[in-house]
This record gives C-alpha cells, structure tokens and sequence, in this order.
C-alpha cells in the first residue's frame, strides 16, 4: 500500500459523504412521483443514485438459488422467536448448533449447562437469560392513558386522557387507519368533545386511530400518547 | 396469518401492534414481520456471506424494529423507514468486524485521484473534495458509482458489494473498483494537464 492511501481513502470517504443537500430515504423513496423535488441533486449526485438503487434493490430483494437455504433457514427461526410472543434474546451460537435428544442428550444438555455456568462466571459476564417482554419492549416513548380504546358500543363523544404534569395544553388528532386526519383539535382540558360532522364519520366496523400530545406554556411537545385505536362494533342484523 | 391481517397494509399492522393487547399485538407483529423475513434476511446474507453471522444480524435487526415500531409515524413507506434501519445495524456490524479479525481483505493501493495531491490548505482540500465529487459523478457509469458508494464511502467489503448488488461477472466488484479507479486517474491526468497548460509555473 501507498503511503498516499489513507490521504486518498480520506479524500474518497468525504466526496462520497452525505452533504446537506442530499435526499433523505423519504425523498428518495418518492422520486418517482411528479412533484419530487429532489431531482436536479440527485441527478449530479453519485451517493444519492447509488442510495437510491440500493434501497430499491433491498426493497426487491429475493433470494437466489445459491442463498435460498440459507435464508429460509433464518427465516423460520426468526418466526418461531417472534410468534412465541415475548421475545428471548438468541442463544449462543455454540449452543444453537446443539440438537439434545432422550436421556443422553438431557445429560449432554445438563452437562452443557453447567460448562456455560462455569465458563460464563469465571468470565465474570452473566448472560441476561430474562425474555424481554414484548410490551415493555417498543413502549420507547412516554406512555399517558387516554379513551376511549377497543371496541366502543357507540360512537363516543369525546377524547379523553390523563392531566400531565406541567402541560399547558394538548394537541389532540383523530385518524383514520391510513392516518389520515380526519380531524384535530388544541384544547387546555382533557378531554376534546367530537363535532357532530366529525362523528358521522366514525361509522361502526371503521376503525379509527387517534393520539394527544401535551405541551408546555411554550406550546413544545413534552409528551405525547401511544397512538390509540378504537372501533364502533357492527350492530347485528 | 388471519384474513383480516391480510387485508391490512404494513402501517395498519404497525398501529393495530401499537394499539392492541399483547395476544393481539403479537399477531399483528407476526403478520407484519413475516411479510419481511425474505427481504431482510437475504439482504442479511449477502452482507455477511455466512449464515451464523447473517441470523445474528436479521435478529438483532427485528429486534430494534420491534423496539423502535412507536417511533414509525407511517410518514415513510414501511419498508423505507426498515431500510433505515438494516442499513444502520448492517454498518454497526460490519464496523465489529476489524475487532474479530475479519477485517476486509481487498484492500488495494489507490494510486490516483487526488487531483491536488500536494495541497495541505483547508481550501484546496475541500476543491479536491468538489472535484473528486464532480468525476465520480460525470466518469463513472451507474454501476461503478454504487460500488465506489458502498466500499469507499461506506467501508462495505467488496464481496458484500459483489453479493448485495447481485453483481454476476467473475470479478463481481472489484472489476468495477478497477474500471472506476483507471477512468477517474484518466480523467485527474487530463485535468492537471490542462491545469499545467493555463498555469505552467504551478503555482495554486
């Protein structure tokens, strides 16, 4: 290697860099309709081209003759982890390769055990061996209860929620399932009472989504709700 | 997969998983990932090359989705903001790789492309940047730019780059790291021609 490499390497590294004009993933993802306005960038911009082709081919991605074992290998196992509901962390890899089988496999397992105890306290690293419960897990943001939620009898007649400790006000959107807005609404109080043509459109079997954000006296965001759902049953016949 | 899963598109999962008690979430959540297994994982194993390697990534992958899912505003299509992610945890992987001796094997002189090679200024640092930008832009063909793309701007070992852009000739790659890097020493040879023409004392 040259000793000029790591300057060129550098200098490559920075030419193909993102810069503050390139595309986001969402703009790219919409280059193909009429009103993109990316265009004239990307058109001059090798890294945007080549970001674009290649999230392209992900999102066309099949596997080939040579790789399809392989991936429907991975693939069912993922399934079984996730359909199990709470998901456990991956076993490690040399235990993966193990099939344990009758009584001298649940020898070999006990014995595999307690050679992974051993190993694992002598290495001073427990591993974490509590499942992850699916709930806690995505519950990322902060969480304030609000209704209604699930299925309601009858349309109801207005969006209620928790106080929030230091909120001045609260947003509040109702969606449709494509999140829409089919309304919104700026209020102080906690709840927010639904117009009667907004309620026309919440019609039974049409489920419709909402969420309410809290802000400060500045009007900042400082909180905002899971995005809840509710439905109006069918009636019966 | 139940029939009203299946008439749900990818965001209408993602709320009903938001919304629903954890039974119902976790066939929203199934539904929504099985439609994406393929994709991911494929991706996963032409990244990695192996297939231990490509279920530790596909794993961690859906693992940060299922994590991440309450930040999905459906502003994006699903598989754009899933791309965001394979894309972060593929690069966080392949950064791992150095430090259990997997570094890239590939690496090759780059002999060329500084097309001011002696400057040590700020400013002629930054012109090289613009015009290395430019070249790459004006030379190289499609294919070349995303190979250049991937394993310059992105360190992506090139036979990931032969697998993830399913590049079929017996080189993959790397004959376009080559094809790429002879057009751009080309192109730097004519420019510091003609720079040496308009200014033969050279002084920048």
């Amino acid at each position: 290697m040259t000793p000029t490499v790591p300057r060129q390497r550098r200098l490559l590294r920075k030419a193909l860099s993102s810069t503050r004009e390139c595309a986001t993933l969402l703009q790219l993802e919409r280059l193909g309709e009429p009103d993109a306005r990316v265009w004239e960038h990307v058109a001059s911009c090798a890294r945007c081209q080549a970001e674009w082709t290649i999230l392209s081919a992900f999102e066309s991605a099949t596997p080939l003759p040579g790789e399809e074992q392989d991936v429907n290998w991975i693939s069912r196992r993922l399934a079984e982890q996730f359909e199990s509901g709470p998901l456990a962390k991956a076993r490690p890899r040399f235990l993966r390769s193990l099939q344990f089988r009758g009584a001298f496999g649940f020898a070999s397992a006990a014995l595999v055990i307690v050679a992974a105890t051993v190993f694992f306290l002598r290495e001073g690293s427990v591993p974490d061996l509590k499942p992850l419960d699916a709930r806690d897990a995505y519950r990322s943001e902060p969480l304030f209860s609000a209704g209604p939620t699930g299925d309601q009898d009858t349309a109801p007649a207005d969006l209620r929620w928790a106080a929030v400790p230091g909120a001045a006000s609260y947003s509040v959107r109702l969606m449709e399932v494509d999140r829409a807005e089919v309304w919104t609404d700026e209020t102080s109080a906690t709840v927010a009472a639904l117009p009667p043509d907004v309620l026309a459109r919440v019609v039974p079997g049409k489920p419709m989504l909402w969420q309410v954000t809290a802000k400060d006296g500045k009007g900042f965001a400082i909180v905002q709700s899971q995005v809840q759902r509710f439905k109006v049953r069918n009636k019966g016949p | 997969m139940t029939r009203e899963h299946r008439d749900l598109d990818d965001a209408e999962l993602v709320a009903l998983y938001l919304a629903s008690s954890a039974s119902e979430g976790t066939a929203a959540l199934t539904a929504l990932f099985g439609r994406h297994y393929e994709k991911v994982v494929t991706w996963c194993v032409r990244m990695t090359g192996n297939r231990d390697d490509a279920y530790d990534l596909a794993q961690g992958i859906f693992l940060r989705v299922q994590r991440n899912l309450a930040s999905f505003r459906g502003q994006a299509k699903f598989t754009t903001w899933l791309y965001a992610i394979v894309r972060s945890e593929c690069m966080t992987f392949l950064k791992a790789r150095p430090a259990r001796g997997e570094r890239a094997q590939e690496e090759e002189a780059l002999e060329v492309l500084d097309p001011a090679a002696n400057a040590d200024d700020t400013l002629s640092r930054e012109r090289s940047v613009r015009m290395v930008r430019e070249l790459i832009d004006v030379e190289l063909d499609a294919v070349e730019k995303q190979v250049f793309t991937l394993h310059y701007g992105e360190d992506v070992p090139i036979a990931s780059i032969t697998r993830l852009l399913s590049l079929q000739n017996r080189s993959g790659a790397k004959a376009f790291i080559v094809s790429a890097r002879r057009k751009l020493a080309r192109a730097v040879a004519r420019l510091r021609a003609t720079e040496l023409r308009l200014n033969p004392l050279g002084d920048r």
